[in-house]
């Protein structure tokens, strides 16, 4: 009977657990994660203002270098509507560089954004509403785009479309359907299409004008845009700016011809009225023009120093004050001019990205910050703490020295530590933020997102520290929402970027491309730390982290160490929790360039020359599209998985283990396989000969002892799979290879996993990254975080996947205390499942995980090419926190009513007591 | 009557060699789901999806209309699944798309069924993504409420027995003894006649005896 009752409530929990899914609550929704939605950085070239139909207000269309379309209102600076027009190859899950064009048009009945990019695809989007009113694919590169007048006098626009073969098209703007099309019969490509009136003219890159009637495509003229000397009669690379006059019929075109860049003002015949022309110092060059009351003003910035050019009637004046770069320079101060509008206010963005609108007196009407953009990595780092002085030095001190000492320094510390104690007591909330020092005063603080002292005690209370692709650093506030404590742009020498970011204790290190390392403390200080000597063709490719060391790699395999923990004089082998103390090299696999081998290297210290180990070759044809390895900071609470029967399927947790993905792209199959990842043993393979689609990316995630890994492929049936291989050490229970405490080497002979596996059919949307959360002591369940093209962050319990769920029929009341439920091929993401719950997300495709300090807690940060998420999930539910409904006040009331009426009724009952002993009441 | 239907497909404009279809659709809620009017968020975070089940191949279309309409251009000859990727809309259906010279055929297919042999209805051209409903992506923390307690059946009963235990030793104090003598007589004697049948004695009964 007692066990009975044991065996329910051990199912309980169990079910409990299982079902412990973190729902998003709804008052939890919007307060405790937050998200970035930047639109990135405007280009002048691809901005353009509309109208809105139902008032006056002025709406932005910009097509960003982020590939983000967006609309935002002009008036109050919020955005409209944006939307991602990425072309990236997902197989490939690079992000690939496209061209972009956008360019408005009036349809005679309402203006509208027209965006073109290089795949053909020409859509008119509704400013307001964001719906697309005409769609076409011309299948052919776009090169050029503009929305020109009908003709000089009329209303309504039409779109000019040069193509990359020589073509311009002209369609009509409120259909898209083509009117003419033209063969200009020109051997280069395209550049700009400029309004001439009753003509178009059309810039090439080899320097030409062609000059081409509106209404019927027929080319009238073909000249040499520029004398023989000038910049213009090169061979042009991109046209900077195309301008028209304001009150003339003049164009004001800016072009970049190698380190070249000159101005130039075309009459309305497109002849040349004058010129100037400029050295540049970089080759990416952006130009704005500006509409003074007098004159237009033409922006050149080249490398962060702005080069400013009046262009009064056809004079064109380099402004000579403006030699001072000092003052030029683009930064927080000296935003970039983007677009000047007729009422004086002018748009800029600064250096970090943020979009202002400026009036003609220099104030800030409205500010956004659309810098947070392509970020490449993340790391997670804590607040320096000092309002406790116990630290894991002081921890190891007591733990060894003599009772006596320990005890007086522990007195010592709670003396020195009292300080702390008075002013927590003076000014509860002051300590929640000790580390925000003035810098804060960037994002200012509002009264709901205030930290609260639980977040700092909780472990909540974060840094996130991110690096985009612009070498900006960023690091956010994880408990106020995201607010930017600091941030900073590294000196990072031209041509290189950012590799990764990695943390030890409390210093970040940014790896850079050409070697150089900078290590930035937790409040932003950056200092060059030291350089990597590497050989001339050789770059940083990857950067690794083991338990106590960061080392970087480069394309050639050298390993350098970034940094290493001081306590532990010899940095940690990869094999170090499981191998041979006499194997003292550390080994690293690498995928090679190719992607047909994953190579194995070992690198002894004080031998500069890493050793190739070995070379595993999944086939001929094969591509390895993923590899997976698990976090070297994953804790294993429990060696074993306890079943129902109270017998226990021991873990497999080899230290050395990688799975690796490839696909052979003929046969489409998909081979997955396990591999010691010091000698290359083949552990365990799986082969997919399911046609699986080489256009869905491949994702793979190793968790503790554990595999899960996705794929979109036409067999059995045709949809997206998730795929699970559970490793055990033995099919049978209670049966175990390893032993407690008995280290062994890689090199050894081990036995080989026992993998169930089981797969899924995964229906929503694709899957673009698969990661795992990670949790202080691994006691908590584990999630798994996926981020899907639809723009959600979404968990999933390991549970859900586990390999061993009954197929065909219920589950034994031993599978149900275990949490297995029936078998079922379909998995369907619960809506309660997406973390970010009804926020938009573009471009989120990497999770990185961090625990927090209380055990149930795992903090969440999504981030990719376009947006920036942060949430915290508890997998097992919050067991260690009280929840938020929990009301403290009543439970103290209660307990206070209590008491009051015992206190009250304590009397009467004596009293009645005494009466009964004296008889009194009694007749 | 289950005649194919013949959809008529626009063949536009050949343009630069290349030849193709205009796919047309729309969108259409559940009964109970107030799709329309369709707000700036539906419509830029929802993308219909085609994708070739020959190349694996995807391309996209945008909601061109508050009506929720879409197209497809340039879709060459084969077969196809047309999904719907979206956040703030959810539909249990994708379909499957046949282009063939002067027909298109549609079947809806629900999720996790077989696309080659488990198709589900076929539904007419121009497509209509059926059946679409706003998920809830947030759940309502459960709050401690007072009524709902009292409400639910089992506290219903539990009241309702205690005020039992209270009352009926009340109301049997008010009842006059004599009505209460009464009563508990013809219970006994209802009691008397339950006894006689239970414990009756065939044995005895068909020996004679009486009791």
């Amino acid at each position: 009977m007692k066990f009975g009752a044991t065996a329910f409530l051990t199912s309980v929990s169990v079910s409990l657990l299982a079902s412990g899914v973190s729902a998003v609550f709804s008052d939890e929704a919007y307060v405790v994660d937050w998200a970035k939605n930047p639109i990135g950085y405007l280009n002048s070239q691809n901005t353009v203002v509309a109208r809105g139909s139902s008032n006056s207000e002025a709406i932005i269309g910009t097509f960003t270098e982020s590939s983000v379309l967006a609309s935002i209102n002009g008036t109050d600076g919020t955005t409209l509507w944006r939307r991602w027009l990425d072309e990236s190859d997902s197989s490939s899950q690079t992000h690939a560089v496209s061209s972009k064009y956008l360019a408005k048009v009036n349809n005679g009945l309402n203006e509208l954004f027209v965006s073109a990019s290089s795949d053909g695809r020409v859509i008119a989007w509704d400013p307001i509403t964001g719906l697309a009113e005409w769609d076409i694919s011309l299948e052919e590169t776009v090169s050029a785009i503009n929305g020109v007048a009908a003709s000089a006098n009329a209303n309504t626009d039409q779109v000019f479309v040069a193509l990359k073969s020589g073509f311009l098209l002209k369609l009509d703007a409120l259909s898209g359907s083509r009117t003419w099309s033209s063969d200009l019969e020109i051997d280069s490509a395209p550049l700009a299409v400029i309004d001439l009136s009753d003509k178009v003219g059309v810039i090439t890159s080899s320097g030409y004008l062609i000059n081409v009637d509106k209404s019927d495509g027929s080319v009238h003229s073909r000249r040499k845009f520029g004398s023989a000397t000038s910049v213009f009669s090169r061979s042009l690379d991109e046209v900077l700016s195309v301008h028209p006059v304001q009150g003339s019929s003049d164009t004001i075109v800016v072009v970049r011809s190698g380190s070249n860049a000159a101005i130039r003002v075309v009459d309305s015949n497109g002849n040349t009225a004058s010129e100037e022309s400029v050295v540049l110092a970089s080759q990416s060059v952006k130009s704005t023009v500006e509409v003074t009351a007098t004159s237009e003003v033409v922006n050149l910035l080249d490398s962060n120093i702005i080069i400013k050019f009046t262009v009064k009637g056809h004079t064109i004046t380099r402004a000579e004050a403006d030699i001072n770069t000092s003052v030029n320079a683009v930064s927080e101060n000296h935003p970039f001019p983007i677009l000047s509008f007729p009422s004086g206010n002018t748009l800029a963005q600064t250096e970090l990205g943020n979009l202002q609108l400026i009036d003609p007196l220099l104030e800030v009407v409205w500010s956004r910050q659309d810098g947070l953009t392509e970020i490449t990595s993340a790391v997670f780092v804590d607040f320096l703490s000092d309002d406790s002085s116990l630290s894991e030095e002081e921890l190891l001190f007591e733990e060894h020295a003599d009772v006596l000492s320990a005890f007086s320094r522990r007195l010592a510390r709670h003396w020195v530590d009292l300080k702390y104690f008075i002013s927590h007591v003076k000014f509860p909330s002051a300590s929640a933020s000790n580390a925000e020092d003035d810098k804060t005063a960037e994002v200012p603080l509002t009264s709901h997102t205030k930290t609260e002292s639980h977040d700092n005690l909780f472990g909540f209370h974060k840094l996130l520290v991110v690096a985009n692709k612009y070498n900006h650093v960023f690091a956010l506030d994880t408990t106020n929402q995201g607010a930017i404590v600091w941030s900073v742009t590294l000196p990072v020498p031209q041509g290189s970027e950012i590799v990764d970011l990695a943390v030890n204790s409390d210093t970040i290190y940014a790896v850079i491309s050409t070697g150089e390392i900078f290590t930035v403390d937790v409040e932003g200080n950056v200092q060059p730390s030291s350089s990597i000597l590497l050989p001339s063709d050789s770059v940083i490719t990857e950067v690794v982290h083991t338990q106590n060391a960061i080392y970087a790699i480069s394309n050639e395999s050298v390993y350098t160490v970034v940094s290493s923990d001081s306590a532990n004089d010899s940095p940690a082998t990869e094999s170090n929790d499981s191998t041979d103390e006499a194997v003292k090299s550390t080994y690293h696999t690498k995928v090679s360039d190719d992607g047909t081998t994953l190579d194995g290297y070992a690198v002894n210290f004080g031998i500069a020359e890493p050793q190739k180990t070995f070379q595993y070759t999944p086939g001929p044809n094969y591509r390895i599209v993923a590899t997976a390895k698990r976090s070297p900071e994953d804790l294993t609470a429990s060696i074993g998985k306890v079943l129902g029967d109270r017998s226990v399927l021991y873990k497999y947790l080899h230290r050395n283990a990688i799975a690796v993905a490839a696909l052979n792209e003929e046969t489409n199959t998909l081979v997955v396989t396990l591999l010691d990842s010091v000698t290359g043993r083949v552990l365990h393979t799986k082969v997919h000969k399911d046609e699986v689609s080489n256009k869905s990316p491949i994702n793979l995630v190793f968790g503790e002892h554990w595999i899960v890994y996705s794929f979109y492929s036409k067999l059995p049936i045709e949809g997206q799979k998730i795929a699970v291989w559970d490793l055990y050490e033995s099919e049978i229970p209670n049966q175990r290879h390893s032993q407690d405490d008995e280290k062994y080497s890689s090199f050894d002979s081990f036995a080989p996993p026992h993998v169930k596996s089981q797969s899924y059919i995964f229906n929503d949307d694709i899957i673009t990254s698969l990661s795992v959360s990670r949790t202080r002591y691994g006691v908590t369940s584990r999630d798994i975080i996926l981020t899907l093209s639809n723009g959600k962050v979404a968990t999933l319990p390991k549970i859900l996947l586990d390999a061993r769920r009954p197929i065909g029929r219920n589950p034994t009341k031993e599978e149900q205390e275990e949490g297995l439920a029936t078998y079922n091929s379909v998995i369907f993401l619960p809506p309660m499942n997406v973390l970010s719950h009804s926020r938009h997300l573009l471009g989120v495709n990497h999770i990185v995980s961090e625990p927090a300090t209380l055990e149930s807690t795992s903090l969440i940060a999504g981030f990719g090419p376009v947006d920036l998420f942060f949430t915290r999930i508890t997998p097992s539910r919050p067991f260690d926190m009280l929840t938020v409904s929990f009301e403290k006040p009543k439970l103290i009331y209660t307990i206070m009513t209590i008491l009051t009426v015992t206190i009250i009724v304590r009397r009467y009952a004596l009293k009645k007591r005494i009466d009964q002993q004296w008889g009194v009441g009694e007749l | 009557m289950n005649r194919i239907i013949l959809s008529a497909i626009v063949l536009i404009f050949s343009l630069l060699s290349v030849h193709g279809y205009t796919l047309r659709g729309s969108i259409a809620g559940a009964p109970t789901a107030n799709l329309f009017p369709l707000t700036a968020s539906d419509i830029t975070s929802t993308k219909i999806i085609l994708r070739n089940r020959d190349t694996l191949s995807v391309s996209e279309a945008y909601l061109q209309s508050a009506k929720g309409d879409f197209t497809f251009n340039n879709v060459v000859e084969g077969s196809y699944i047309l999904s719907l990727q979206s956040l703030p809309l959810i539909t249990p259906y994708s379909y499957r798309v046949d282009i063939r010279p002067g027909e298109v055929e549609v079947h809806q297919v629900v999720a996790g069924h077989d696309i080659n042999t488990d198709l589900g209805p076929r539904v007419s051209y121009p497509i209509v993504i059926d059946q679409i409903s706003r998920p809830k992506y947030t759940v309502e923390r459960e709050a401690f409420s007072l009524i709902n307690m009292v409400k639910s059946p089992m506290m219903l009963m539990s009241l309702g027995s205690l005020v039992m235990v209270f009352l009926l030793p009340k109301m049997a104090a008010n009842i006059d003894p004599e009505t209460v003598q009464q009563l508990q007589d013809t219970q006994k004697s209802r009691n008397e006649v339950v006894d006689k049948v239970s414990n009756f004695d065939m044995a005895s009964y068909l020996a004679g005896k009486s009791q």
